[in-house]
């Protein structure tokens, strides 16, 4: 896929995040774009050199930093996604040639929670989704619509889509996995799975 | 599923292979026309019931416009279901505000 297409992926991966990320990854691939995003099984090493050739293939980058803070109480808040989306936006304001048209998106959970944590941040296209697929899938159309020459599709014809998509792909894979299998798709398995529920008549 | 047991032999790489001594091939599931086709047959019958603005849209499968909206959940299962009584092989699913389904009504 090319540089124009990828959409750099910067979020969570815990269960909590999940019914945000599948609507995420839904989203880009029905506005035709090309989720581009980590494997979270690679050493940090690797990981990191990963994320960074994803970050220097990738037009657009959406960042949700609405987990940026402590699991428990005592504990320090994770710090990853604010270093990832550092690393972006470093890289379309420092590089060369095609980066320099590099754009971004930040989600947040609450408007300007961010203010408190990491006040720099302030300038950037920052959208806030409640914790909530639907509101995600909203904002990020939002900022499609806004950013991209073409008509994009309306948020409530997506948010329809997708509960469409997430039948069909129980339809397709109920025979080879479990309920559970499905709901617990990797990433790169839930991608695949939307892209196959396209190929419907 | 067969149960995977290891070998190794001198000079040669780790093999995995099944108890029934035949190798193993990665099953790679691809949309085939037949499949296509069972799911288009089928989700003629789908009927979704999703929660909406602390209200539940009712909405055939594919559809971009609501059958109707209601106030409660049973009121919105019951208008699914004369929808259903029109199509042979129904289902109604009903889904939570991420989406996923929590109900499934076979009719």
């Amino acid at each position: 896929m090319s540089f124009e297409r990828n959409v750099f992926i910067n979020c969570p991966f815990d269960n909590d995040y999940k019914p945000l990320l599948k609507a995420l990854i839904f989203t880009i691939v029905h506005l035709d774009f090309e989720p581009q995003i980590a494997i979270t099984t690679s050493s940090a090493n690797v990981r990191i050199h990963q994320i960074m050739r994803l970050i220097r293939d990738s037009k657009y980058s959406i960042h949700d930093i609405s987990r940026c803070a402590p699991l428990r109480q005592g504990e320090l808040p994770r710090f990853n996604m604010p270093y990832e989306m550092g690393l972006d936006i470093g890289c379309g304001q420092y590089g060369a040639g095609k980066l320099r048209n590099k754009q971004c998106l930040v989600l947040e959970k609450e408007k300007n929670r961010y203010d408190a944590v990491i006040s720099d941040i302030s300038g950037q296209d920052i959208k806030d989704h409640n914790n909530e697929p639907k509101e995600l899938i909203e904002k990020v159309r939002e900022w499609f619509g806004a950013i991209l020459n073409t008509q994009v599709p309306g948020a409530v014809n997506i948010w329809d889509k997708y509960n469409d998509c997430l039948i069909a792909i129980n339809t397709i894979f109920q025979n080879e996995f479990t309920q559970q299998e499905i709901n617990n798709f990797q990433p790169a398995e839930f991608i695949k799975a939307v892209k196959l529920t396209r190929t419907l008549p | 599923m067969p149960v995977l047991k290891e070998i190794k032999e001198p000079g040669k790489k780790k093999t995995a292979i099944p108890d029934n001594g035949k190798a193993t091939k990665p099953r790679v599931i691809k949309m085939t026309k037949k499949m296509a086709e069972q799911i288009r047959t089928m989700s003629k019958g789908w009927i979704h019931i999703m929660p909406s603005d602390e209200k539940w849209r009712v909405r055939k499968h594919g559809s971009l416009r609501a059958s109707g909206i209601y106030n409660d959940i049973n009121t919105a299962i019951s208008a699914a279901k004369k929808i259903a009584d029109s199509a042979t092989n129904s289902e109604i699913f009903v889904h939570n505000t991420n989406g996923e389904v929590t109900q499934t009504i076979h009719k």
